[in-house]
C-alpha cells in the first residue's frame, strides 16, 4: 500500500534542459541566417571572412553549451552517453568542412588523415565539441599546420589532433583522467585558456566505455614537426 | 551546386516553431529539394503522414504541449501509415538518451542534434539515405514475412557491406526472433556482446532467454544491465513482465514504477503498472497510473474506452464516485461511434450508482446495458463483462448474468485468472455451483468444436476442418486454443499439399493471436517451428 510514486518536481536539472532547447533553437536561426546571407547576397571578401568568423563563434557557443550542460550532469550522474556506430572518416570530414575556410584566412592548412572504413562507437555529439575545442587550441599554437587523424590500436580508436607549433611545455605533458581534480588556471598559466577545455575533453573520453575499459586523453610533442600531439583514446 | 540533390523526395518538416521549419525549408531548397510539406504539432503530422508517402521526415522531438517526436513515431507504426520506405529523422536539441534507452522497438532512422548546419544536412542525410537504401529490401522482406528470403538477403549485404555488419546482425536476430529460433537469435547477441555492450543485443539476449522460459536467467541478466545503465527503461519493461511470469507480482510493480518515474510518457507501461498495482491492491499507485494512462491516451489514436473504465474503476475502489461518474461520461462522449465503449459507459454507470447507493439509476444503466449486450454482443472486455453480470447477480438478473458469463468462459476457457474472477463474483452472490456449471458447460462445448475439428483432419477433410475453425475463432477471438487448432489445421493442409506463402501467412495469422498467452506456449512454440521449417524448405 506504501510504495508511491514521488511527486514531480522541478529540478535545476529540468530548468538547464529547458533552456539548453532554446539556445539551441536560437543558434539554428542564427547559424542559418548567416547560410542565407552568404546564398542570398553575393558578398565581398571581406565580408565573407567576417560572416565565416561568425559562424565559427556561434558554433563556439553551441560547443560551450554542450560543454557545461555535459559537467553539470556528469556532476550530477545522470549523464549517459549516446554511442552509437559511425563512419571515422565521415566525422572527420564533417569537421574538416566546419573549420578548414575560417583556419585558411589565418594561413593554416588542415587536413584529414583516416582510412575510409574505419568504425567506432562513440556520442558524436559530445566528441565533436572535444575535437572542436583540440582545434581551437591548435590554431592559436599552430606554425601553420593543423592534422586531424585516427587509427586503430590495441582495440581503441585514437583521435589525434596534430600542430606544429612548439610543443605543450614540459608541465602539460601527460595522461588525463576526469578524476583530476580540476582547478581552474593552474595547468594554464603558460597557455593562457582556464584548462577547461582539457578538463572537459578528458571528461568526454573517460565517459566513454566499453565493458571494463574507459577512453583517456594524453598530451605528447608527437606533432607535426615536434608540435603538439593530443590523442583521444576511446575503447 | 551539390552534385546530389534532393530532387523528386517527398519531404516532411516538423517543428513547433514557424521560423525553424521555415529554416530547415530553405536548407533543403539548396540542395534541390522541391516538395516540402511542413507541420507544427503531432496531430497535423500524423494526418500528413496518412495522407501522403513522404521520402524524409525530419521530425522536432520537442513539439511543445503536444505529443513529442518520439510519440508521433510510435503513432504512426501502430498505425501503419508510415511506409517502410520513409526515413524518420529525429531532430533532438539535447542528447536525450532516457528518450532512446525508452523506445527500442520504435527507433527512428536516425537523429541529428541542433543546430544543424547546411553542411552537415547534407553529408548526413546522404549518409542516412544510403544505409536506408541497403537496408530497405530486408526490411520489406521481413514486413511481408518473407522470412528465408529476408535471411539470405542479410547473409549477401553482410559479404559486399561490412561496414553495416552490426545492422545486420541486428536485422537477423529479429528474423530469428520472429520464426522463433530463439537459439540462434541467443548466438547473435553473444558475438555482438563478446566485442561490446551494444542496448539491443543486451536487450536481445535477455528477450531471447525469456522466450525460451528461462525466466531466473532473464532476471538475473536485466537485473545486471539495469545495474550499469539505470536509465534503460525497455529493460525494466521486460523485468517486470519476467517477474511476473516469477510470480513476484510486488518486484513487478516496483520495477515499473522504477521505469515510469524515468520515462512516464509510454501507454503501455502506464497501462501495466495499473494492473499490477490494482491486483496487488496499492490502490494510490493504481489510481495514479490509470489517471496517467488515460491522460496520455487522450490525444492518441491509441486510447481504449478501457483506459476510461479502468480509470472510474479505481476512483470508485477510493472512494470517489463523484469523479467516477464524470470519467464514465466522458467515455461516451470521447468513443461516439463506438459500439462497445457505450456498453462499457453504463455498465461503469451502473457500477458507480450501486456504489452510491442509487439502486434505481443503477438498474437503469443496467437495463440500458443489457439492451445494447443483447442487440451486439461483442465485449471483448472480459472485466467489463464480469462487471455487467455482477450488477445482474445483485438486481436478480441471474439468467442475464449466466449468459454473459458463458460467453467470457468460452472465449477463456483455459485462462485461470478469468474463470476465478467469474467463480469469485458466483460466490459472493452464494451461487458459487452456478459458476461452475456455467464454466463447465463452456469448456465442454470449446472441447466438442476441437474434437470436431480433429476427426475431420483425421479423416483427411483438412479444408473442413480450417473452415470449422475459422468460423470458431471468429466468433471466440479470444480463445486462443481455437486460435492455435486453427493455425494447426494450415500446417497439416501444407504438409498435405506443400506449402505456399498465403497458407504461411494464414497460419502465422493465427499464431500472432496468441503470442503473448502463456499457457499456449508449449504448442505456440511447436507450431511455430513447424511453420518456419516449411517457409525453409519451400525456400519462401
Amino acid at each position: 500500500m506504501n510504495s508511491n510514486i514521488p511527486p514531480k518536481k522541478l529540478d535545476f536539472s529540468t530548468i538547464i534542459a529547458s533552456s539548453v532547447h532554446d539556445m539551441k533553437n536560437s543558434l539554428q536561426l542564427l547559424l542559418g541566417t548567416l547560410d542565407e546571407i552568404i546564398d542570398e547576397h553575393p558578398v565581398d571578401a571581406q565580408s565573407g571572412a567576417k560572416i565565416l568568423r561568425a559562424q565559427a563563434e556561434g558554433r563556439r557557443i553551441n560547443d560551450q553549451l554542450i560543454q557545461l550542460l555535459t559537467l553539470y550532469k556528469a556532476g550530477n550522474t545522470q549523464h549517459r552517453l549516446q554511442s552509437h556506430e559511425h563512419s571515422v572518416d565521415e566525422f572527420l570530414q564533417e569537421l574538416y568542412v566546419e573549420h578548414q575556410a575560417v583556419l585558411a584566412q589565418r594561413s593554416i592548412e588542415l587536413s584529414v588523415k583516416c582510412d575510409e572504413a574505419l568504425q567506432w562507437f562513440f556520442d558524436r555529439e559530445l566528441l565533436k565539441g572535444v575535437i572542436n575545442n583540440l582545434i581551437t587550441n591548435a590554431q592559436q599554437y599552430t606554425n601553420n599546420k593543423i592534422q586531424l587523424s585516427a587509427v586503430i590500436n590495441e582495440k581503441r580508436l585514437l583521435l589525434s589532433v596534430d600542430d606544429n607549433g612548439p610543443g605543450y611545455p614540459e608541465t602539460m605533458l601527460r595522461c588525463y583522467n576526469a578524476e583530476d581534480e580540476f582547478t581552474p588556471g593552474d595547468s594554464s598559466a603558460e597557455t593562457g585558456g582556464t584548462g577547461l577545455g582539457l578538463f572537459f575533453s578528458a571528461t568526454i573520453a573517460h565517459m566513454h566505455k566499453n565493458r571494463t575499459q574507459c577512453g583517456f586523453l594524453q598530451t605528447s610533442n608527437e606533432g607535426i614537426d615536434g608540435g603538439a600531439r593530443c590523442i583521444i583514446a576511446l575503447p | 551546386m551539390a552534385l546530389w540533390t534532393l530532387k523528386n523526395t517527398k519531404i516532411l518538416v516538423v517543428d513547433d516553431f514557424a521560423e525553424m521549419r521555415s529554416m530547415l525549408r530553405s536548407m533543403l531548397l539548396a540542395y534541390g529539394a522541391e516538395d516540402i510539406k511542413q507541420a507544427a504539432n503531432g496531430a497535423d503530422t500524423i494526418a500528413l503522414i496518412s495522407k501522403h508517402n513522404f521520402d524524409i521526415i525530419l521530425c522536432d522531438y520537442n513539439l511543445g504541449e503536444s505529443k513529442d517526436g518520439q510519440q508521433v513515431l510510435e503513432e504512426a507504426k501502430h498505425l501503419n501509415i508510415l511506409p517502410l520506405s520513409t526515413t524518420f529523422i529525429m531532430v533532438t536539441a539535447e542528447n536525450t538518451s532516457t528518450m532512446v534507452m525508452g523506445a527500442l522497438d520504435y527507433q527512428p532512422d536516425a537523429y541529428l542534434s541542433k543546430p544543424v548546419t547546411k553542411n552537415t544536412l547534407q553529408t548526413r542525410l546522404k549518409k542516412i539515405l544510403d544505409k536506408k537504401e541497403f537496408t530497405k529490401k530486408i526490411s520489406i522482406a521481413i514486413d511481408n514475412k518473407e522470412h528465408t528470403k529476408a535471411f539470405k538477403l542479410c547473409n549477401e549485404e553482410m559479404a559486399s557491406q561490412p561496414s553495416l555488419r552490426l545492422e545486420l546482425l541486428s536485422l537477423k536476430y529479429e528474423i530469428l526472433m520472429a520464426t522463433g529460433d530463439y537459439d540462434s537469435a541467443e548466438e547473435i547477441c553473444n558475438e555482438v556482446l563478446a566485442e561490446r555492450d551494444i542496448p539491443w543485443a543486451q536487450l536481445g539476449l535477455a528477450k531471447s532467454y525469456f522466450s525460451q522460459q528461462k525466466f531466473s536467467e532473464t532476471a538475473e541478466l536485466l537485473e545486471a544491465i539495469i545495474e550499469t545503465n539505470s536509465d534503460f527503461v525497455a529493460a525494466y519493461d521486460l523485468l517486470s513482465k519476467t517477474q511476473k511470469k516469477l510470480g513476484d507480482l510486488q518486484g513487478a510493480e516496483k520495477t515499473l514504477i522504477n521505469a515510469v518515474e524515468r520515462s512516464p510518457k509510454s501507454l503501455p507501461r502506464q497501462r501495466e503498472l495499473a494492473k499490477l498495482a490494482t491486483t496487488n491492491k496499492n490502490h494510490t499507485v493504481a489510481e495514479r497510473a490509470c489517471r496517467d494512462a488515460m491522460k496520455i491516451g487522450k490525444h492518441s489514436v491509441l486510447k481504449k474506452p478501457d483506459d476510461y473504465v479502468n480509470y472510474s474503476q479505481a476512483l470508485i475502489t477510493n472512494n470517489k464516485s463523484k469523479e467516477a461518474l464524470r470519467v464514465a461520461g466522458n467515455i461516451k462522449l470521447v468513443f461516439k461511434d463506438n459500439d462497445e465503449a457505450q456498453l462499457q459507459a453504463e455498465i461503469c454507470k451502473s457500477t458507480i450508482f450501486q456504489a452510491q447507493g442509487d439502486d434505481t439509476k443503477a438498474q437503469a444503466a443496467m437495463d440500458t446495458a443489457l439492451a445494447l449486450y443483447q442487440s451486439n454482443s461483442a465485449l471483448t472486455s472480459s472485466n467489463a463483462g464480469i462487471a455487467l453480470a455482477k450488477n445482474c447477480l445483485k438486481y436478480g438478473r441471474e439468467e442475464e448474468a449466466d449468459a454473459i458469463i458463458k460467453d467470457i468462459a468460452k472465449n477463456n476457457h483455459e485462462n485461470k485468472a478469468v474463470l476465478d474472477e467469474i467463480n469469485q463474483a458466483y460466490k459472493a452472490a452464494g451461487l458459487a455451483n452456478k459458476a461452475e456449471e456455467k464454466i463447465a458447460e463452456a469448456i465442454h462445448e470449446i472441447a466438442e468444436i476441437n474434437n470436431e475439428g480433429v476427426k475431420l483432419i483425421n479423416e483427411g477433410k483438412i479444408a473442413e476442418s480450417i473452415e470449422l475453425f475459422k468460423k470458431a475463432a471468429k466468433a471466440l477471438p479470444q480463445n486462443h486454443v481455437i486460435s492455435l487448432n486453427t493455425a494447426q489445421s494450415y500446417i497439416f493442409l501444407m504438409k498435405k499439399e506443400g506449402a505456399s506463402r498465403k497458407n504461411i501467412n494464414n497460419a502465422m495469422f493465427y499464431l500472432e493471436t496468441v503470442k503473448d498467452i502463456d499457457a499456449a506456449s508449449e504448442k505456440y512454440h511447436k507450431l511455430m517451428k513447424n511453420c518456419r521449417e516449411i517457409a525453409q524448405q519451400a525456400d519462401l
